[in-house]
């Protein structure tokens, strides 16, 4: 077929739809509005609940087991947290670059971040032009294939031979799996799109590109930004296992280092404080792309 | 109320005359009807195997004609209706909106689709805009029109609405409003009230015409229903395995309601089109 140049809802109000009508304006607190309110509440308490729930878990065990050496309790992981937060005798002994967890986290999130977003930029850029330009998919998507079903374990010593023990390797490596998480998603997401949304938009005279940054865009970005958030998740356990293989700092460094001296609580302590600042992360990134998909 | 038959079909010498004709001056666009088809055909291959759904049309509507494509289902009324909006390419003949060569869709020719098509990410008022404002026309010459077609549509109230919020007949007014604000020449519905209920299709039909007296504008809508072509049309065509198998003026009064049920030449002329599409559909 020779085609042309050419991309839940919830009714709330039952329409009145005679011409001129001004029914169905909802109030300034809708039903809707009160239940979603009501739906957050209740989901923040069973999160806090599942939290607590845990830690009384832990706290019961740890009294079980009578050892701290084997399973410290919550309180003795906290404040080992607390003490070597701001500087760790025991790193700077070990020969650690970074001799603080802060130091090792700001290592960690550095890369982390900055090659999250290059990777994801990338990814995007190249996702969304594979759905637009066959060449571009023929091009890329049997390359991004392969890669993503490669595991992580195998790819990584390779990326840190070819690019080094240090920052550099590790960044190559959490951009590269960003990338092709995100490429994937963006390209799926931006071919999932109605061509009844581009041959409205194109009816409407927008050109090519203006369709693709008012149509293809906004209407992928829902399915764009999960990827997004699942490679960001991803990246913080990526960039602590490329650590771990070898690095001159970082949290999953000083992991290895403090699992090899069997200090059980330091380790349990680094991994808390990595955990809390991936969920604070990943809320940030919630909380910030909330407002442009409020239309969902 | 006579029904009589329409001579608009464009002669072959016509045919001739304006196939030589590539690039119209202004004057003869603005008196150009509002579309010459000319020997319309459009096939595709699946395998061997090629299907035409537009064989050999050809067509003259006038401009501010209300004009129902009518016919069962595959035998090609949305294909010509996408042909004429630009959206696919016919493989022989042509056509002109407006004096013009058609090679692609363009504002001169908006559409209402049957499904949902306006972006859901916008609010209602944002949606009304969407086309002036993206083509970059200036606020001042666009903003009028979109309060005009808020308030004509009964939408003011819910301008800041998401379209989520609406219901199907509401969004549906949100589409129709949208492609006025854009003030295309030509309007182009498929099916646009298929999936609404009996009395939004209604209050939707009136405001159609309301909108249609108020402008002036050419519409071109295809409908399966016979009851809506006899509300709706000036002019009904019937395509028969994608060939014109009539063409009828109606000059019934608006506005037309229930009464046109007792009429007996609305009932004369739907016993007419029934034996035609049921002769169709065997």
């Amino acid at each position: 077929m020779t085609t042309a140049q050419v991309g839940r809802p919830r009714a709330v109000a039952e329409a009145v739809d005679a011409p001129g009508s001004r029914v169905g304006s909802p109030p300034a607190r809708s039903p809707r509005t009160a239940v979603a309110t009501r739906a957050t509440w209740s989901a923040a308490a069973w999160r806090v609940t599942g939290v607590v729930l845990v830690i009384a878990l832990w706290e019961w065990l740890a009294a079980r087991v009578a050892n701290p050496a084997i399973l410290p309790a919550p309180g003795l992981v906290v404040r080992n947290a607390i003490e070597n937060f701001g500087g760790s005798p025991a790193l700077a002994y070990l020969g650690l670059s970074e001799t603080s967890y802060l130091g090792n986290l700001q290592y960690t999130a550095g890369v982390v971040l900055t090659a999250w977003a290059a990777g994801s930029m990338a990814g995007l850029v190249s996702g969304l032009l594979a759905a637009r330009v066959q060449w571009v998919r023929d091009l890329t998507e049997p390359v991004n294939y392969v890669f993503g079903v490669v595991p992580v374990l195998v790819a990584a010593p390779f990326f840190l031979i070819w690019f080094g023990f240090g920052s550099t390797g590790q960044w190559v490596l959490v951009a590269f799996f960003s990338y092709v998480t995100v490429a994937g998603a963006g390209m799926v997401a931006a071919l999932a799109i109605p061509p009844r949304f581009e041959e409205y938009a194109a009816t409407l005279g927008l050109g090519k590109w203006s369709r693709v940054r008012r149509i293809v865009l906004p209407q992928a970005l829902p399915s764009c930004l999960a990827a997004l958030r699942v490679a960001l998740a991803a990246a913080w356990g990526l960039q602590t296992v490329a650590e771990l293989m070898g690095s001159e700092a970082g949290m999953g460094r000083a992991i290895a280092v403090r699992t090899g001296t069997g200090d059980v609580a330091s380790v349990m302590a680094l991994i808390l404080i990595l955990g809390i600042v991936a969920v604070l992360a990943d809320l940030l990134f919630t909380v910030s792309t909330r407002k442009v998909l409020r239309w969902q | 109320m006579a029904v009589t038959s329409s001579t608009a079909a464009t002669s072959s010498t016509e045919v001739t005359t304006h196939a030589a004709v590539t690039t119209p001056t202004a004057a003869t666009t603005e008196t150009a009807p509002a579309f010459e088809v000319t020997g319309l055909r459009f096939e595709y291959r699946e395998g061997r195997q090629v299907t035409r759904p537009i064989d050999g049309v050809d067509l003259h509507i006038p401009r501010g004609q209300f004009v129902c494509i009518l016919g069962p289902s595959g035998q090609g009324k949305s294909t010509l209706l996408r042909c004429l909006a630009g959206l696919l390419t016919p493989t022989g003949g042509q056509i002109r909106a407006g004096g013009v060569t058609v090679d692609g869709p363009g504002a001169d020719r908006g559409m209402v689709f049957q499904q949902d098509a306006i972006p859901m990410w916008l609010r209602v008022e944002d949606n009304i805009a969407f086309g002036p404002k993206s083509r970059g026309v200036p606020e001042s010459e666009y903003r009028p029109r979109v309060e005009r077609y808020l308030e004509e549509v009964g939408l003011a109230a819910q301008r800041r609405s998401w379209p989520r919020q609406l219901s199907g007949g509401m969004r549906k007014r949100v589409a129709i409003a949208a492609v006025f604000a854009n003030d295309p020449d030509i309007l182009l519905m498929d099916e646009p009230f298929g999936a609404l209920d009996y009395f939004t299709r209604g209050k939707l039909h009136r405001l159609l015409i309301q909108l249609w007296a108020e402008t002036g504008k050419t519409i071109c809508f295809v409908t399966h229903d016979i009851d809506e072509a006899l509300v709706l049309a000036d002019r009904i065509l019937v395509l028969n395995n994608g060939a014109l198998a009539m063409d009828e003026l109606l000059d019934f009064p608006r506005p037309r309601g229930e009464e046109l049920r007792a009429d007996p030449d609305a009932n004369a002329l739907r016993a007419r089109l029934l034996s035609i599409l049921g002769g169709e559909a065997s």
